[in-house]
């Protein structure tokens, strides 16, 4: 007896759902519901928290830009237009947000001061997993991973960003391009010397 | 081998790694990175890359997000909004709506009582008998015999009585070398300056320039009584009032 398949029917959610679940959140935030702007906030605190820490490369000031993002976003919300989708307008303050912390730093020579191996050897996870317990694979991707974050922080910031949008978050070019707010030609030029620069920076490491 | 197709596609190869690429060119593309072996390292390169930057992040560089982020944000949204302007004006408004509502409603009445006061004091005025209104109207109207008490100027103990004029324009007993049609305007004229709106406007309250032709009229006047034949002997007069045949005595006014 042949077995019968079952076919769930499942609840496809359209882009005009998303659109339109979006923008309900965004108009209840704006009434000061806090459920809402807590609501807003779990749905997208992985995805601003992922993007600083990959632009800083730092938890902390990651943690601290997550903050100010959200504060920026709900001070700012009033004037979300739903002309992108919430997620793209907040890649775009992000960005923003990470790009001027990035200036601040540079004007204090902070660059300098803060190192790759620094953050490294400051970080439990990746100290504890250092041990002589550890396996030479993955103590070789551990290395791997170092050398690519180190080119990666060595990149200019607009580089980085869109390389980082790009691999890391997979969004389009032209999602890309709505969240740096420049042209879609800008983002491929900008993609290619990151990659060039990449390249480079591991090759010759 | 690079061939003169390797330079233009090489411009492509990003968006093609990155699947931006539709239709002829994505065939273009992808046929040409299928046959050509230095192409397809490139092509190779940016992939490993790619898989190299995700690992990177799924290896070591993929942090937890702290928790309490959301409290965090939200907690500092709710003080940003406590102490903001609009907050304020909220408690404000929510602490002290009785007194609001009181105040409003003084305000109200003030305002109710300043608007009864101003209708009243610069409103149309209903017409009386025997009201400066009801002069002006009948002068309009012509209706009625207009008389003025005159004098001698400095006699005001010899006051005459001398009739202007009525309604159908008979202008008895004086002045006779006066034409009937030039007191009728003068009176009319008078009237219309005397009276705005059904009120009395009284002269010290005009402009110069129309007390000095309100009086003017009454000189007039005077000049038309004192050339009466009876009147004559009295020497330069003094308007006192103006009497309407209805019984409605008026003062003129100076």
């Amino acid at each position: 007896m042949a077995a019968e398949s079952v076919v769930k029917p499942i609840k496809v959610l359209a882009w005009s759902d998303a659109a339109s679940a979006d923008w309900a959140l965004v108009q209840q935030c704006v009434a000061a519901d806090e459920d809402a702007c807590t609501r807003l906030v779990t749905d997208h605190q992985r995805m601003v928290y992922q993007l600083a820490l990959h632009l800083l490369g730092d938890p902390q000031e990651a943690l601290d830009l997550s903050q100010e993002v959200f504060l920026k976003v709900f001070r700012t919300l009033g004037q979300f237009r739903g002309q992108s989708t919430l997620r793209t307008w907040i890649y775009r303050i992000v960005v923003n947000q990470a790009s001027n912390r990035q200036r601040w730093w540079r004007r204090r020579h902070r660059s300098q001061q803060v190192r790759l191996d620094d953050f490294t050897a400051t970080q439990g996870e990746l100290k504890e997993q250092r041990g002589s317990s550890m396996p030479d694979r993955l103590l070789q991707q551990r290395e791997t991973s170092d050398r690519v974050w180190g080119a990666l922080k060595r990149l200019p910031f607009d580089q980085r960003a869109v390389i980082v949008l790009r691999e890391i978050d997979g969004l389009s070019y032209e999602e890309i391009a709505t969240s740096l707010d420049v042209a879609v030609g800008t983002v491929k030029s900008r993609l290619a010397r990151a990659r060039e620069g990449l390249r480079l920076a591991l090759g010759a490491q | 081998m690079i061939t003169a197709d390797c330079d233009s596609i090489r411009d492509h190869l990003d968006a093609f790694v990155d699947g931006e690429l539709r239709g002829q060119e994505l065939l273009h593309v992808s046929g040409h990175v299928d046959a050509c072996r230095r192409c397809g390292e490139e092509v190779d390169t940016r992939r490993t890359l790619g898989g190299m930057i995700r690992e990177s992040v799924a290896d070591g560089y993929h942090h937890p997000i702290p928790t309490g982020l959301s409290a965090g944000v939200v907690a500092r949204v709710r003080a940003e909004s406590y102490f903001s302007w609009r907050g304020v004006l909220t408690r404000g408004f929510d602490d002290w709506h009785w007194v609001l509502v009181g105040g409003g409603a003084v305000s109200a009445t003030f305002l109710s009582m300043l608007l009864c006061s101003a209708i009243l004091l610069f409103g149309t005025a209903r017409l009386q008998a025997g009201s400066l209104s009801s002069l002006g109207t009948t002068l309009k109207n012509s209706s009625g015999s207009l008389y003025a008490e005159v004098s001698r100027e400095g006699a005001e103990r010899q006051v005459v009585l001398v009739r202007l004029g009525d309604a159908t324009g008979s202008w008895t007993p004086f002045p006779t070398d006066w034409g009937a049609s030039q007191q009728q305007q003068l009176v009319e004229a008078l009237g219309q300056v005397l009276v705005r709106h059904g009120s009395l406007v009284e002269l010290k309250s005009m402009p110069e320039q129309e007390r000095r032709y309100a009086r003017w009229l009454l000189d007039r006047i005077a000049d038309g009584c004192r050339s009466a034949p009876e009147l004559s002997s009295m020497g330069p007069l003094t308007v006192y009032r103006l009497h309407l045949v209805t019984n409605t005595d008026v003062k003129a006014l100076d």
